[in-house]
């Protein structure tokens, strides 16, 4: 204790910064990377570059993702912004183009019944590779890698998130560039395995330890996966950073045109929108949630453009076909085959038509929205070529027309509450979304609007992890124990047949409708129950004429809308920036925004 | 002493295994796992297949000790094999704690991984803070009331009452957007080896440094300040001055030192604060330190993360009150345990 009384200040204020320097000497140093990301760098002056852009001629390209990439293996990812992460390396063997159309990647060409690539009986699909396809690693691409790939993913214990696979019974080599997949029915639309971005091909001598329980232990291989795409992976931080370098062994020449790719994470979306748009540090924001007013100010400064990328994401509200009355206990909206449990009002068409006539799905779109949606009254709002036009009634709000229908259908107002009712049944719905700043603005407005019309709404959010989380909550959406309920779903393949069979009330594992007896894992959420979808569904699945495929998707389209089984509000898309000094940008909703990266170059 | 700090040691372990429980079981009730962001699209088998590979279908009680083996047992070996490169054992198939987002990578990686920028600018900050708060609390206590003081006490009470994201939007507003000075996004790939990679480093940490230091500078501040104060009233300065020693002596060699021994141990007790990081300030500026780490795997449900960095900040906690403790003994001879 003696030798404390020479204590002073100075040295110890010298230990602290003694202190700060120590743990300064455990910043980085066992990095490779090159310095990126510099505010001066992503807006280059395109002065020194070359006439036409060549191999890695045009520098760095900052990507701001502010929900970052955790994993770069699609097959293990459980968001959006992984699977962009990996679309840059892993590749697939045919791709969607902006349209919707189905472009070769590895495979040669599209296979048809035409030109003999699927089986006259549509139960098997053969691919011929391109030939001298290899992996960044300089190892030949072969069949083996797609039969592995699927086995990779069949293996339950991978815990594989992707279910692309569902309807392949087999997938094998038949020589070392042909791959043949089996159904165990005929699949009109076999366009599912390895195809687009959730179904790449992963490299066997890679992954081949990595199957069942082991997935969970190979974190080199699913943060570096070895890939035949444009790039390759250099320097992985889970839920930070990526970063891309050329893949020398990439089979387009001159291609691709940025050296290396930063895929930056962290911060939100309105930062990120200001980083591309006001101070020019980044070359491309995505899922930019901002409201439309601000990102229109930041666009103003004439940085950067703000795009949209429709894919088939339809914002809408379910209707409850069964009574979710809470004194029903476990009874409360559950349907069953005997019992159908019907809702005391919403089982009339008028009501529920009247709920979709009183709402101005236009003000919803333009004030919440902005670019990052449309009105709509389809369910099946993209591609383009499915979209039925016999709805667009809709797109007009018609309040006098919906006050006019609940009287000629018996609901009045005789006791003066505001409230319609008809033999004792009073017009109140509970109106349930997830917790997110734009859905309860959106059920602000509803509210407002069926008030309108004489019926009262209740409203109730739900934290998004619940809501959308697993079924054995009661506030999980499948349960639907309220009246209405909102939110996003659609199809992330441009074919809407898996997506319509959602509202079958029977498939083929039986009864589609969540209830008690298969732990809520129906799709047809409405709890709607109509043989004569289902018929026409069953006629969906067995046509492979296109033209025909289309006029059912539009019928059932209709069948679903014009029973107002489900109120379309808004066709969303994904909204991203990009600076005005990247060219090649081309969104789709159905392939990630980087599908094209390796034409994307610097303008000159 | 050394016998009390060994009794401090041994009743921090049933504190600490106390914590581990309370945090394991809290985010056990939390509803909510990784499938729950997927797509809708994905089908519900898809999701049960997930939930079962993560190991979620087991009781909760055999997932705890699980965990506790992990961190108690795997953990310390995985680290001394890394450190000494000895093998112990079959360490190829040793169970370690890995994240759900990012599967297969272990947690302590990610929080190594972290470590470096959350120290560089929540660590810089502070001893940045430590460094001006205490000679303007000093300063500002020898002037009671006087003008410096009151300038003083209006900027810290501005850096106490205003937000670090109200802060940090500011700069970023004014020396990001409006001048365009500093970046406003870390790079955290970037290496500092030569003097144009430090200017970097340099500039792209002034704003978050800047945010940081104003607000936790005040609380130092006003900390030391009214300790000064106190010893400015005591007699023993009066002594000092009545022997004739000048002002310089008396302020740094009597009030500086008597006035710094709480001061200290509130420094000692904001550690651990470091390496929490600072949660909104890295969100901000895109740091991705330890902060932005916990936040993100809250947000995505990713347990193992949340788990093992709670723990370590518990852990944390624990051990720098006992070295503010210790310290506080070791400081004012007074105090003895």
């Amino acid at each position: 204790m003696q030798g404390l009384k020479k204590f002073k200040l100075l040295p110890m204020l010298g230990l602290l910064v003694l202190i700060a320097l120590v743990f300064g000497a455990c910043a980085p140093a066992a990095t490779t990377t090159a310095p990126a990301a510099d505010s001066g760098e992503a807006a280059a002056p395109s002065s020194d570059l070359p006439a036409e852009p060549g191999r890695g001629t045009d520098g760095t390209l900052t990507l701001l993702y502010w929900q970052a990439v955790s994993i770069v293996n699609p097959y293990q990812s459980t968001g959006t912004k992984d699977y962009h992460a990996g679309s840059l390396v892993l590749e697939s063997l045919l791709e969607y183009d902006p349209a919707g159309n189905l472009i070769p990647t590895l495979a040669q060409e599209v296979p048809t019944v035409e030109n003999g690539g699927v089986a006259e009986d549509l139960t098997s699909i053969t691919y011929k590779l391109k030939p001298g396809i290899v992996w960044s690693d300089g190892t030949p691409l072969t069949a083996d890698d797609f039969v592995f790939t699927w086995q990779y993913c069949a293996t339950p214990e991978t815990g594989c998130t992707s279910g692309n696979f569902s309807a392949v019974s087999n997938v094998e080599a038949v020589d070392a560039e042909t791959i043949k997949i089996t159904f165990p029915t005929p699949q009109p639309y076999p366009y599912y395995a390895f195809v687009g971005y959730l179904s790449p091909v992963i490299q066997k001598a890679q992954f081949e330890n990595c199957v069942g329980a082991a997935a969970a232990t190979c974190a080199e291989a699913n943060s570096m996966p070895i890939g035949t795409g444009p790039y390759k992976v250099k320097d992985f931080r889970a839920n930070d950073v990526v970063v891309y370098e050329v893949n020398e062994n990439y089979r387009i020449e001159n291609q691709p045109h940025f050296a290396e790719v930063v895929m930056k994470g962290g911060g939100d979306a309105e930062s990120a929108a200001r980083a591309v748009l006001e101070t020019g540090e980044a070359d491309y924001a995505w899922n930019l949630q901002v409201p439309p007013d601000v990102l229109g100010a930041m666009e103003e400064r004439g940085l950067g453009t703000v795009v949209a990328a429709f894919g088939g994401n339809v914002e809408r509200i379910l209707i409850n076909f069964t009574n979710p009355d809470p004194n029903l206990g476990d009874a409360r909206s559950e349907w069953t085959e005997e019992n159908p449990n019907p809702h005391p009002f919403l089982t009339d068409p008028a009501v529920r038509q009247a709920l979709s006539m009183a709402i101005d799905r236009n003000i919803i779109a333009e004030e919440l929205y902005g670019a990052g949606g449309r009105a709509t009254c389809n369910i099946v709002s993209g591609p383009e070529l499915y979209v039925s036009t016999a709805n667009d009634a809709c797109l007009t709000q018609d309040v006098a027309g919906a006050q006019a229908l609940l009287e000629g259908a018996g609901w009045v107002d005789s006791n003066g509450d505001g409230v319609r009712e008809k033999d004792g049944v009073e017009l109140r719905v509970l109106y349930q979304t997830s917790t997110n700043a734009v859905r309860q603005r959106t059920q602000a407005l509803i509210q407002q609007w069926w008030s309108e019309i004489g019926v009262a709404t209740e409203l109730k959010n739900i934290d998004a992890g619940v809501y959308f989380g697993p079924t054995d909550n009661a506030d999980s959406l499948s349960r639907f124990y309220t009246d209405v309920q909102m939110f996003t779903n659609g199809n992330d393949s441009p074919n809407p047949q898996a997506y319509l069979g959602g509202w079958r009330c029977v498939n083929e594992n039986g009864i589609n409708i969540p209830n008690s007896a298969n732990a809520w894992g129906g799709e047809n959420i409405e709890r709607w129950c109509s043989e004569e979808f289902d018929t026409l569904w069953n006629e969906l699945a067995s046509t492979a004429d296109t033209s025909a495929r289309i006029e059912l998707v539009k019928q059932l389209n209709d069948m679903i809308v014009q029973n107002y089984v489900n109120l379309p509000l808004v066709f969303r898309a994904s909204v991203s920036a990009h600076a005005n000094t990247v060219a090649g940008v081309d969104l789709g909703g159905f392939e990630t925004e980087e599908w094209n990266i390796e034409t994307w170059h610097r303008v000159r | 002493m050394g016998q009390y700090i060994i009794r401090r040691i041994l009743t921090a372990i049933p504190t600490l295994l106390l914590i581990s429980l309370i945090i394991f079981l809290l985010l056990d009730m939390a509803p909510g796992d990784p499938s729950s962001n997927l797509p809708l699209s994905i089908p519900q088998e898809v999701r049960v297949r997930i939930r079962e590979s993560l190991g979620l279908d087991e009781p909760v009680h055999i997932r705890y000790v699980k965990w506790m083996n992990q961190f108690f047992i795997v953990e310390p070996i995985a680290a001394f094999e890394s450190v000494t490169g000895i093998q112990i054992g079959d360490s190829e198939n040793r169970l370690r704690i890995v994240s759900w987002l990012s599967r297969g990578v272990p947690v302590i990686d990610l929080i190594m991984q972290r470590l470096p920028q959350t120290l560089w600018v929540v660590g810089v900050s502070y001893v940045l803070s430590v460094l001006i708060a205490v000679p303007l609390g000093v300063l500002a206590a020898y002037r009671q009331n006087r003008l410096f003081d009151q300038i003083n006490s209006v900027i810290a009470v501005i850096g106490f009452s205003l937000p670090t994201f109200f802060t940090g939007l500011l700069v970023i507003l004014v020396f990001g957007v409006w001048l365009g000075w500093f970046p406003t996004i870390y790079n955290t790939t970037l290496v500092v080896n030569s003097w144009d990679t430090f200017v970097q480093q340099v500039r792209q940490m002034v704003l978050p440094v800047f945010v940081l230091t104003f607000f936790q500078m005040a609380a130092i501040n006003r900390f030391t300040r009214s300790s000064a104060l106190e010893n400015f009233k005591l007699d023993y300065v009066r002594t000092a001055r009545a022997k004739g020693l000048n002002e310089r002596v008396v302020i740094v060699r009597h009030v500086v030192r008597n006035s710094l021994i709480p001061v200290v141990t509130l420094v000692a007790l904001g550690i651990p604060g470091i390496f929490g990081g600072a949660i909104v300030t890295e969100q901000i500026f895109r740091v991705n330190g330890l902060g932005a780490l916990l936040i993100l795997a809250i947000q995505g449900n990713d347990v193992p993360v949340v788990q093992t960095t709670l723990f370590i900040f518990a852990v944390l906690v624990v051990f720098f009150n006992l070295i503010a403790d210790v310290l506080y003994g070791l400081l004012d001879p007074r105090i003895r345990y």
